[in-house]
């Protein structure tokens, strides 16, 4: 045999196994996740997303989120992510079961957000946050992002959903910040994220 | 590949003699050459280091220890790298203690308002710590309030407060709830009997149409129940562990399914001590 | 004499005139133009990462400061970002390695190129991509995946232009004469067909037909993993074996150390990217294979090191004259060190720490920047002049090009790697808010901004000789420096048989 055909056929079939192992593996194991069932209210987890929120996952995508917030909790032995509240049990596959866009992220500038849905229910928090961000400290490498929201003159009544700003950043008198339609997908989006219903393969932490 | 190594000696051999004569000799001219030479000599035949080969072993022995040791028996459902008690994996790590979890789920929370020590904000979030409504009898009007919320005044402990608390309902499975109140009448000098996922699924069944919150007057209005059934809360539905803890001195009820508090057996009012005892024989409760 | 050492004739070769290219063989005439189509598409693409680097460098330090453009959609840090990476390793790494890798493709083999046209249409398919892809991470259009942000259509288009050059290149290994391949071969086998098996699944089961859920982070990674260690370093180590023996005169010293070096990286190569997902919601045999794999990656990386080492022994004087040797030797000891501290920092009692901070950010800027840049930069400035006939111009710029990468790098190597260890320790300890957590990294951002400065400026100045050299060639140079290089090269022939 050719030596050369010897080369080709190592390295094409050292590659497969990897292949095998990391992609065929993964895509045929999780392709038959089933959700389930609590035994006691019925209720099956994980929940599939609304379609606001599939549309936020997309804002959050273009807006590149991913690149400084995590969206997956580590176990005990492996982090202290659970000490930090940031959830009460490890992430599993089948928490992301339903996820077309998984952000699980690799870098913690800012908090993880697997949960952030259950720590914050107001949108207000939200758009607090995202308008300017430096209301949490003021060395925050989070951007500003004003082009999720727009200043507009108040027609009569203030809208339900004008975000509540105080001092310089507030708008002048007469007007309101209002999140645009982008600005809210991505605030359901994020209120979606919650990961502390039980699963039977993922315990709730015990420290 | 050793054959293939063979061969190579072999050819190395004169074909690298010959491709540094090349070099000396003449390429002719360089523009009609129709054949580059490869000007680069073959690599000579130098050993492997000794260190090298350490290396290799000592890779391969820890390699396999390594991963034979934490790979949860190569099973698509073990996440943990160290499973507990040597049991498939990192699902079965016993009946963790209901406060544990209720502690846990608390914290993620109700902290927000009610403050990590119980305490409440002053003319904001009324206390849970010696609160009435958390330790007293009435089991159904607190299981109640913590479904729907609470909106309005109220008097807690003397204090007036006039604030809203959000329904719970959607965020929490009974197991959970019961889990919160179980710790919060345990927790912070409180010592009130623990409540079971059953008894939250009885009052929120019972108010399963209703969905506004709470005002105080409706919930003194609504006759007081000290709820009883079920056990205590212990683990999340779904999780096979060796056994509920029973409360009280009676024997545990046929626990053996991977529910909790399924037991139909009526205890009774289980005695004012907040540990969930464990005298059963079941495996230790983990740490 | 320091004009000189770069170029190294074929000893033997007769020179003759100075401006006329007929010397160049026929197979470096063929494929002189694609060679030089990707090796500027690279520079060109080195400078718009660059750019894009400072910029986003500057805005994690300081988010709201003017000039880092705050509140401009297309300008902010979740776009700038991604671009940056994006034409750093597609653009600039990728296009400078396929350049190299067809140059040195055509020292072993035969005329590869009726026409050279071929080479080129898949170079503008790739550039037409890269534009597309950029256009549209800028306006918002991404997948959000990470090195994967390029909307699938244009992963389609970069895809066309990449299937093109690695049938080339595999059709060439394969049909030359049988014999002796060499090491530059077997790995050159390697990164191409890897690299387009690892685009196009990617691509593919991400994009084309993506499966939802946790399957999708693991593609991903295992292609990121793959991209690096079976893409990237291939090529530099390519271009390493071949011109360190080359620019040193020496043979390379361990026939067994390269097998060794090339089959532990094909064996174990594929498997590391599970380590940036530690402690994620994967199966646990899935991780701690990535961790074995990527362990056991630093005997192939220790053996290459080795024999690099071996090689070199006694003749490291050269570095001070040669610029080429010099950047790939430089290249070839970054390699070592990254390696070794990337599987360090992949096991899991130090992942925990490491994981999510900025040591991780470090580690593969130490691979792209370090290892892999230097090797290419090395290549470029061998290459360039040889196929041009022509000198670089401002020596200085070289120098200065060298040192402002070096002091630059370990610079950033310090810098990040405290300022991650306590970003580490920092979200490790749960009593530490996160507001704390980022208060600490402050000054860290800073000297990280200053740094990147540095780096540019270096990518800039070779940007600069690259086109200098493109556009400017002096005949009575040439002519001077073609005589010298016949003198040098009947040195160099005597010199050599009495070596054998």
């Amino acid at each position: 045999m050719n030596k050369i055909n010897g080369l080709f056929f190592g390295v094409f079939f050292l590659f497969g196994i990897s292949w095998l192992g990391l992609v065929a593996y993964p895509y045929l194991t999780f392709a038959g996740l089933r959700q389930s069932k609590d035994d006691a209210t019925g209720a099956l987890a994980p929940q599939g997303n609304p379609g606001t929120a599939t549309q936020g996952a997309r804002v959050y995508a273009a807006n590149g989120c991913f690149y400084c917030h995590s969206q997956y909790i580590r176990g005990e032995d492996e982090g202290n992510d659970i000490a930090r509240k940031w959830g009460t049990r490890r992430t599993v596959p089948r928490d992301y079961m339903f996820d077309q866009q998984v952000f699980l992220g690799t870098s913690r500038l800012g908090a993880d957000l697997s949960n952030v849905g259950v720590r914050q229910t107001d949108p207000q928090w939200f758009y607090r946050i995202l308008y300017n961000p430096h209301t949490m400290s003021h060395q925050v490498s989070m951007p500003a992002y004003r082009w999720l929201f727009e200043t507009r003159e108040i027609q009569g009544q203030p809208s339900a959903d004008a975000v509540k700003l105080e001092g310089v950043i507030a708008p002048p008198s007469g007007y309101e910040v209002v999140p645009t339609a982008d600005g809210k997908a991505l605030v359901q989006y994020l209120l979606s994220l919650k990961k502390n219903y039980p699963l039977p393969e993922a315990p709730e932490a015990t420290e | 590949m050793s054959s293939t190594h063979e061969d190579q000696v072999e050819e190395a051999g004169p074909e690298s003699d010959e491709q540094f004569q090349k070099t000396g000799s003449e390429q002719s001219s360089s523009a009609g050459r129709s054949e580059p030479a490869q000007e680069v000599p073959e690599p000579e035949q130098g050993p492997i280091p000794i260190w090298l080969i350490g290396v290799i072993g000592l890779g391969i022995f820890w390699a396999g220890a390594y991963l034979f040791s934490f790979s949860g028996g190569f099973k698509a459902d073990v996440f943990d790298f160290e499973p507990k008690y040597g049991a498939e994996g990192g699902g079965a790590k016993g009946a963790p203690d209901p406060k544990v979890v209720g502690k846990a789920l608390f914290s993620s929370n109700c902290v927000t308002c009610h403050q990590a020590t119980g305490l409440g904000v002053p003319g904001q979030y009324p206390p849970l710590a010696g609160s009435e409504v958390e330790l007293g009898d009435a089991t159904n009007h607190l299981i109640a309030i913590v479904l729907k919320g609470l909106q309005g005044p109220v008097v807690v402990e003397g204090k007036p407060f006039n604030n809203a608390m959000q329904a719970w309902e959607a965020q929490y499975t009974d197991s959970q709830l019961a889990a919160i109140l179980t710790y919060v009448r345990s927790d912070w000098g409180n010592s009130a009997p623990p409540i079971s996922a059953d008894m939250v699924k009885q009052i929120r069944a019972e108010f399963k149409d209703r969905k506004e919150q709470w005002t105080w007057p409706e919930i003194e209005k609504m006759p007081p129940k000290n709820l009883t059934g079920g056990a205590p809360p212990a683990a999340p539905a779904g999780q096979q562990k060796p056994g509920t803890p029973a409360s009280g001195s009676q024997p545990p009820a046929s626990n053996s399914q991977p529910q909790p508090a399924a037991a139909n057996a009526q205890t009774t009012q289980p005695p004012p001590q907040s540990q969930p005892p464990a005298p059963t024989p079941a495996p230790a409760t983990a740490p | 004499m320091k004009e000189t050492a770069f170029l190294q004739s074929e000893p033997g070769a007769r020179v003759e005139s100075t401006s006329d290219l007929s010397e160049l063989s026929i197979s470096e005439r063929s494929i002189r133009m694609p060679v030089l189509f990707f090796f500027g598409s690279g520079v060109f693409w080195l400078v718009i990462a660059s750019i894009f680097y400072l910029l986003s460098s500057a805005q994690i330090h300081v988010p709201t400061a003017w000039w880092t453009f705050p509140g401009i959609p297309w300008l902010s840090f979740g776009r700038s970002h991604p671009v940056f990476l994006n034409c750093y390793v597609y653009g600039w790494a990728t296009c400078s390695g396929i350049g190299t890798g067809i140059w040195l493709l055509s020292r072993f083999s035969a005329p590869p190129l009726r026409s050279p046209w071929f080479l080129i249409i898949a170079g503008v398919l790739w550039n037409i991509g890269m534009t597309t892809g950029v256009l549209s991470i800028l306006a918002g259009s991404t997948t959000g995946r990470e090195l994967l942000e390029f909307p699938p259509e244009t992963a389609f288009i970069l895809f066309l232009g990449l299937a093109m050059v690695s049938l080339w290149a595999v059709t060439i290994i394969l049909n030359r004469k049988p014999g002796t391949t060499y090491v530059s071969q077997w790995y050159l086998l390697g990164a191409f067909l890897w690299f387009a098996w690892l685009y196009a699944t990617a691509n593919f089961a991400l994009g084309f037909a993506p499966v939802p859920g946790a399957a999708q982070p693991a593609i991903n990674w295992w292609y990121v993993g793959g991209l690096v260690d079976l893409w990237l370093t291939p090529i530099a180590l390519a271009t390493a074996y071949y011109l360190i023996p080359k620019l040193v005169g020496r043979p390379i010293y361990s026939y067994r150390l390269a097998l060794l070096g090339f089959w532990g990286l094909a064996l174990f190569g594929g498997w590391t990217g599970m380590t940036h997902l530690i402690g994620g919601p994967l199966p646990a045999w899935m991780i701690t294979a990535s961790i074995v794999a990527k362990v056991l990656m630093l005997i192939p990386v220790l053996a290459v090191g080795a024999n690099f080492h071996l090689t070199m022994k006694g003749h490291f004087g050269g570095l001070r004259d040669n610029h080429g040797l010099r950047f790939i030797v430089t290249g070839t000891v970054i390699y070592t060190a990254y390696a070794f501290a990337g599987s360090i920092i992949s096991t899991r009692s130090i992942a925990q720490f490491t994981q999510f901070t900025f040591v991780t950010v470090i580690q593969n800027q130490l691979g792209l920047f370090g290892f892999y840049s230097m090797i290419l930069f090395g290549a470029v400035y061998y290459i360039v002049p040889r196929l041009l006939k022509r000198e670089w111009l401002f020596h200085k710029l070289i120098e200065a090009h060298f040192w402002l990468l070096v002091v630059g790098l370990g610079l950033l190597l310090l810098d990040l790697t405290i300022g991650g260890l306590i970003q580490g320790f920092g979200l490790e300890d749960p009593q530490v808010p996160m507001i704390a957590v980022n208060d600490l990294l402050e000054p860290f951002l800073a000297i990280q901004n200053f740094t990147a400065l540095l780096l540019v400026a270096a990518n800039l100045g070779f940007a600069m000789a690259f086109t200098l050299i493109l556009l400017i060639s002096t005949p009575a140079r040439q002519r001077r420096v073609a005589i010298e290089q016949s003198n040098e090269a009947s040195e160099n022939t005597e010199a050599e048989v009495s070596v054998a």
